[in-house]
């Protein structure tokens, strides 16, 4: 479960919004505004409101499952976060990565670099997956390209209805993809996934 | 090459000499600023020098005066006064010799005639990264959906423009690329904040992930290209879109990422045979790590017939640079860089 977590964070969802969250050791409080679009949905200090936040987060396709929060007050702390909604918790440390950030640049550096990580990451497992037509000749390929497809929606915080949308396909194809993926990473859920996938 | 690496020692020092002189040479400029902006004066301080001796490292003189420009632009931009300008850096370049000695005139020297030149120059030129015309057509549309933090809609016009087959490679730089130069000038001319710029920037690449299924589903035919960012160089987009290029034009490509040290940069490129070597710098800082870098690719193992590319905004300002900094050739964009490529491994 998260630690309670006082002062200042800084927070970037994976589509690179930034946003300077004070904390109260909920995990969210409220919203100082960088995210222009979701700052109408200022969470209060309260767990309830708080999940309905992140639930409403999700609905509107916004990337919630990926969060890089780093604490000001506290110096050099960087956590990765999944945004599940858990029992009495609301964030989930799944990574603490090394990094500076001393100063709120430092840490938008940093954050940056940790972006910039993860779409490399992407690149990787594309160029492990079999390009369309070629069959399976590299051992083990992670991904096909379809279940990279979904993979990388994952990752941004769409849910299934909105994967399949993007996708054009059935929401069944997607949960049938999604079990796969499940599969190769040896996970029981979402949660679990986005925590693999981040290494 | 007298290589002088950002943070060299006594670089927090120098600065904060430059800074005493300056405030008690011009106390009247001193005024002007609130207390407390010493501190930020050292800061500011120590960008220059840092900027200034890697210019004075690579004897560039067109990379000190873009930057010397750029920085004046931005301090009209900012509303401070352009005029304590000069005698800061004056104050600077006596600090450098001061600390540095013979090797510190050097670089006073170079800069001394910097701001001789910068002089000459046209108050509203603001460097090569400031100038060009406006936006237009998908460029425009793309960036104004990056700056209303509508995601969905940036992705949408991307996909849109590719809609039908059209090519990926031929099509993305040319909207991405623009528009991530006008996010970099819109900064510059304080319109929006560095987070504003970092999340567009991130943006922008988390979007172009999605691409990576088709880019990867080119069918690759040999050639291996190894590319990565100079050491202390933060910027990748530009050399990842290069990469892709590469990508989608049949190579097989290695992208290392941003501030790849060059002993691994080293080991990797001879580990997986790599033809062709891709090295980026996008600020005159990194251009010193560059040509080290370049330098260590040259005596590892499979260093021999192995080209090597450098590449990145020094490069077309300076279009000397990457020879002094001991590459094969440059180019300006990714499509060039894929033509130089394919003509060498020819």
């Amino acid at each position: 479960m998260m630690p309670t977590t006082a002062g200042t964070v800084l927070h970037c969802d994976l589509d690179g919004t930034l946003r300077e969250i004070r904390s109260d050791g909920l995990g969210i409080s409220s919203v100082l505004e960088i995210a222009r679009r979701l700052d109408h949905q200022v969470v209060a200090k309260d767990a309830v409101m708080a999940r309905d936040f992140i639930a409403a987060s999700k609905r509107d396709g916004a990337a919630f499952n990926w969060m890089f929060a780093i604490d000001l007050a506290e110096g050099p702390a960087l956590f990765r976060f999944d945004g599940s909604v858990f029992d009495g918790g609301l964030l989930v440390i799944v990574g603490r990565p090394k990094a500076e950030a001393a100063t709120s640049q430092k840490a938008i550096d940093a954050m940056s670099a940790l972006n910039n990580g993860l779409v490399n990451r992407l690149r990787e497992m594309a160029r492990a997956a079999p390009p369309a037509g070629m069959g399976d000749q590299r051992s083990p390929p992670p991904f096909t390209a379809r279940e990279h497809e979904v993979v990388v929606l994952l990752l941004d915080g769409l849910s299934n209805h909105l994967i399949a949308r993007r996708l054009e396909v059935e929401e069944s194809a997607v949960k049938a993809r999604l079990r796969t993926i499940y599969r190769k990473l040896g996970v029981a859920s979402r949660a679990q996934a986005v925590k693999a996938l981040l290494g | 090459m007298n290589m002088v690496l950002p943070g060299t020692p006594n670089g927090a020092e120098i600065a904060a000499l430059g800074v005493e002189a300056f405030y008690s040479h011009h106390p009247s400029a001193a005024l002007r600023y609130p207390a407390g902006a010493r501190d930020a004066c050292r800061r500011d301080m120590l960008m220059h020098l840092i900027y200034v001796e890697a210019a004075a490292a690579l004897d560039s003189l067109p990379l000190l005066i873009d930057y010397l420009a750029w920085v004046r632009a931005l301090i009209g931009n900012l509303g401070l006064p352009v005029a304590d300008l000069r005698p800061a850096l004056d104050c600077l370049a006596q600090a450098v010799e001061a600390v540095r000695g013979s090797q510190g005139q050097d670089t006073a020297r170079l800069l001394r005639r910097g701001l001789r030149e910068l002089d000459r120059l046209p108050p509203e030129f603001a460097s090569l990264a400031c100038s060009g015309g406006p936006l237009t057509g998908p460029s425009a549309k793309f960036l104004a959906a990056l700056l209303a933090f509508d995601y969905p809609k940036a992705a949408a016009i991307l996909f849109d423009a590719v809609e039908g087959g059209a090519d990926i490679a031929a099509t993305l730089p040319d909207i991405v690329g623009p528009a991530m130069r006008e996010v970099g000038r819109l900064w510059h001319r304080g319109q929006i904040t560095v987070a504003e710029e970092h999340a567009a920037s991130a943006a922008t690449q988390v979007i172009m992930a999605r691409f990576y299924p088709r880019i990867f589903a080119t069918e690759r035919r040999g050639p291996v290209l190894v590319a990565a960012c100079a050491e202390g160089e933060l910027h990748e987009m530009g050399l990842r879109m290069v990469t892709d290029q590469f990508q989608l034009g049949g190579w097989e490509t290695h992208f290392l990422g941003a501030s790849t040290p060059p002993k691994a940069m080293a080991a990797f490129a001879a580990r997986s045979g790599a033809a062709v070597v891709a090295v980026s710098a996008m600020t005159v800082a990194s251009v010193p790590a560059a040509a080290s870098l370049i330098a260590l690719l040259r005596t590892s193992p499979g260093g021999n017939g192995r080209k090597i590319l450098a590449g990145g905004y020094p490069f077309s300002v300076d279009q000397d640079l990457w020879r002094r900094v001991g590459a094969d050739g440059t180019a300006a964009d990714g499509r060039q860089a894929l033509a130089l490529a394919d003509d060498w491994v020819r």
